[in-house]
């Protein structure tokens, strides 16, 4: 019972609940515009800055993804409510909903990294080793995956709750 | 305590509460703010396995209400309700999802197809919550398709299907988990009398109702002509 969905099965679910294209759009762009600013920033501080740096953008995603998931819940009540007459549990409605988000946000984050790494070193950042930028990067695009993640569920949760 | 049905003639002999597909004890529903609108007081019964009983009522007599309690879909404001010999009143959301994938096929009288998906979609997504496989999974839509005629239609956005087709796929989606109980709420009411004399065919055919409980609610006279048993309604609740 606690099989996770096939992509298809995912897709299905997402669809059903009007996950559209404008929907992963948003995701992306909220994603990849973070991860721009953190990445441009990462780059011009020293370790403690960092991970203030990272924290705040996995906050701020975090919030910003919760919300979106919130918005999506609230707008599909109906449909909800006609996945659960069928058997659907909250567990498998949201890891619908989380794969199809993921996918768009880390995609989003891959692009801000890299725009804002060639940003970092358009403004003058020529420091930074080539091995330390893409401990950066790494650090901000798994950063910007888990605010995804978290923030989707988050989201997830507080609209069950409610 | 009121039997309702049958057992057929052919099924296993049942001791106990084995033979119960549904059992009401003591329930009370009551709707509004303070429960002041009191559809049911004190509902006392038993609905044996393998029968197919029909609900006749006035419009706004509780007989969806007591379809959406037997599938878990309303809880009761007093006593407990036991679906194939499991309490679910006292089963969480989750629990309860899962109990209805595995136990019941629900015609409800307001259409749930999902419109953005495909007719073969939304037969399949009650398999996709039960984790069947991928490859018995088209087995079983294909089947529930082709036994409710609508297998040329299995492409088709549900969206632009009519309301008759629509409940075509409702049948077949509510069959596909080969389910023991199998809810049916109106289920000719929005149907022209074409569609309607399909849906009754299917209901007469022994392949689709035979070693099921099919609980149906109806004003269809020729719905109730085809159940063993038919329950008398009571007055609309003020």
């Amino acid at each position: 019972m606690s099989r996770m969905l096939g992509v298809h099965a995912g897709d299905m679910v997402a669809r059903s609940l009007r996950i559209s294209t404008a929907t992963h759009a948003g995701v992306a762009a909220v994603s990849a515009a973070v991860a721009l600013n953190a990445m441009v920033a990462m780059q011009f501080l020293q370790t403690a800055g960092q991970a203030v740096i990272l924290a705040a953008e996995f906050v701020l995603l975090c919030v910003g993804l919760s919300a979106i998931s919130m918005d999506l819940y609230s707008r599909s009540q109906q449909t909800l409510s006609n996945l659960r007459s069928i058997g659907a549990s909250r567990g498998k409605i949201t890891q619908a909903v989380v794969a199809s988000m993921v996918v768009y946000g880390g995609l989003g984050a891959l692009l801000g990294t890299a725009a804002g790494a060639g940003i970092g070193a358009g403004l003058g950042n020529s420091g930074t080793a080539f091995a330390g930028l893409l401990v950066q990067s790494i650090a901000v695009i798994v950063a910007s995956a888990g605010a995804v993640v978290a923030g989707v569920y988050a989201g997830g949760w507080a609209s069950w709750r409610s | 305590m009121a039997q309702l049905g049958v057992l057929q003639k052919n099924s296993q002999p049942q001791t106990g509460h084995e033979r119960f597909a549904v059992e009401l004890d003591h329930v009370r529903k009551c709707y509004g703010p303070n429960g002041e609108v009191e559809v049911y007081s004190d509902l006392k019964f038993q609905l044996l396995r393998g029968t197919f009983v029909a609900l006749v009522g006035p419009i706004g007599s509780g007989k969806s209400t007591m379809i959406n309690m037997f599938a878990g879909l309303d809880k009761p404001t007093g006593g407990t309700i036991t679906v194939m010999g499991q309490e679910i009143t006292k089963m969480d959301d989750d629990a309860l999802a899962a109990f209805r994938a595995r136990t019941i096929g629900l015609v409800p009288q307001v259409q749930t197809l999902i419109p953005e998906l495909t007719v073969y979609e939304n037969v399949e997504l009650p398999l996709v919550f039960t984790s069947v496989g991928g490859h018995e999974r088209s087995r079983k839509v294909d089947e529930a398709l082709r036994n409710v005629g609508v297998s040329g239609e299995a492409e088709r956005v549900v969206g632009t299907l009519s309301v008759g087709e629509r409940q075509m796929v409702s049948f077949a989606r509510a069959l596909v988990n080969d389910p023991p109980i199998l809810l049916l709420d109106e289920p000719t009411e929005s149907l022209d009398p074409l569609m309607s004399d399909v849906f009754l065919g299917l209901l007469r055919g022994d392949n689709l109702t035979k070693g099921r409980t099919v609980f149906v609610t109806t004003h269809d006279r020729r719905v109730t002509d085809l159940a063993r048993k038919t329950l008398g309604g009571r007055k609309k609740i003020p």
